[in-house]
């Protein structure tokens, strides 16, 4: 009877909510329901009467004109949701795994890129190197791993750019192909708990290596220059996690999303994605910017990082309220 | 195989349904089941046919709906005939008695196949 129920829920998902429209879906229902427990009574399993039910069902389009959702239906919300099929959904999901990949790993370099300036300035200060080669070096560095970051996620988002359709057009998942998507989201969240929890927990210990370096005296003076490097390196790595989990978790969410089918708490999720996305999207490169341009101006590398764990509260922060903004 | 053709049959679900509703009023599901007995299942409307053709009748005034009380908790619509129901429904058999002399006039019924569609 469930599977009834969320076929009929996922019929009616994509018509407007008149009092026409709620009627039918009752009565619908109804007829569905009475049809359901005598088949039942009969003998049949539960398989078998849900496949008799759905097959003699009928189809939207018959209803259209009794609930005047008629140009509805001929021009606008209905006809046109195409199914996406099960392969197109499978090459979306890997082409948007391999895409986090890349963000996670631009994103991982934008927030190494100093690392480069505070080796070599460590050199320059232990009179290794040159002072203004030092320099030249680090900052060429810098410069060109934000290259290479930038330049992956330009190329990625004009890759990804080909499945704007699917939200920009109306389309929709049939029902194996929603069960399927379901199945893959579950079967994650277990590898996204692990991503989250190793983010946070990188992001946590990133100042336990330059902690213990400052701590204690008989750490060379190089490793002490550089121990800033162990915090870039802890914090990239941490957010490369969150970033890799997040967007695969939403992927598989913004599929389901298509027939705002979800049961209560993600439907909410689907339409404040949006919003948070949005946000989000300005946010990291926002506070990249702001991170290199206090640390190039005060040239205190020593505690400008402190930027990237404020951001990550900020993050969450903003998340948060996006979501009582929802309710 | 050869079923009935919806194509066919969509001039006439009213008719089945107001003939059903003769008697006494009814509800979705009942009037499907009584429909696939009497045409000895070789006729099984469709919940979304049969729906369409409820509102139909209510916009022309042929059927109205109440509430029925049940006891399974959930109140079920039931439709009950009105008279120009009733008039519609004689309009139909007299027509479909025409259509049928007028139809049969160019049918060949074959001893061995049955060639409907």
């Amino acid at each position: 009877m469930e599977t009834i129920r969320i076929y009929l829920e996922n019929m009616f998902m994509q018509l407007p909510k008149t009092n026409e429209v709620m009627r039918a879906k009752m009565e619908l229902g109804q007829m569905m329901e009475d049809k359901y427990n005598e088949l039942i009574a009969e003998g049949k399993t539960d398989n078998e009467a849900t496949g008799i039910i759905i097959s003699e069902f009928g189809n939207l389009d018959e209803l259209a004109e009794g609930l005047g959702i008629h140009d509805y239906v001929k021009n606008g919300g209905y006809a046109p949701k195409k199914a996406v099929s099960l392969d197109t959904v499978k090459t979306f999901i890997s082409e948007k795994i391999a895409s986090s990949v890349h963000i996670a790993i631009a994103v991982l370099l934008c927030i190494t890129s100093p690392v480069a300036v505070i080796i070599t300035s460590a050199l320059a200060e232990g009179e290794r190197l040159e002072w203004n080669v030092a320099d030249a070096i680090g900052v060429l560095m810098l410069f060109v791993l934000i290259a290479v970051a930038v330049g992956l996620i330009v190329y990625d988002s004009i890759r990804m750019s080909k499945w704007n359709y699917l939200k920009k057009e109306a389309m929709r998942l049939d029902f194996s192909t929603e069960s399927y998507v379901k199945e893959q989201l579950e079967n994650y969240r277990p590898t996204y708990a692990l991503y989250i929890t190793l983010g946070v927990v990188l992001c946590i210990v990133s100042v336990v290596p330059s902690a213990v370096i400052c701590s204690f005296s008989y750490f060379p003076l190089f490793m002490e220059e550089i121990s800033g490097a162990f915090v870039l390196i802890f914090v990239g790595v941490g957010v490369m996690f969150f970033i890799m989990g997040c967007m695969r978790k939403g992927c598989y969410e913004s599929l389901l999303s298509l027939n705002g089918a979800e049961t209560g708490e993600n439907r909410g999720d689907g339409e404040k994605s949006e919003l948070e996305k949005n946000i989000i999207s300005v946010f990291w490169p926002t506070v990249t910017c702001i991170y290199l341009i206090w640390s190039f101006l005060s040239m205190d590398w020593y505690i400008t990082w402190i930027i990237w764990p404020v951001a990550a509260v900020v993050e969450r922060i903003i998340k948060l309220i996006c979501r009582s903004g929802r309710k | 195989m050869t079923g009935i053709s919806s194509d066919v049959i969509r001039g006439y679900n009213d008719t089945i349904i107001l003939y059903l509703l003769l008697e006494e009023p009814s509800y979705g599901y009942e009037i499907s089941k009584k429909i696939k007995n009497l045409s000895e299942g070789k006729y099984v409307i469709k919940e979304t046919t049969l729906y369409s053709a409820f509102t139909r009748m209510q916009k022309n005034g042929y059927i109205v709906s109440f509430y029925g009380d049940e006891t399974g908790g959930k109140r079920r619509t039931y439709y009950r005939i009105t008279d120009s129901g009733r008039t519609y429904y004689f309009e139909k058999c007299k027509e479909w008695v025409l259509t049928k002399d007028v139809i049969e006039k160019f049918i060949i019924r074959e001893e061995n196949g049955n060639g409907d569609n």
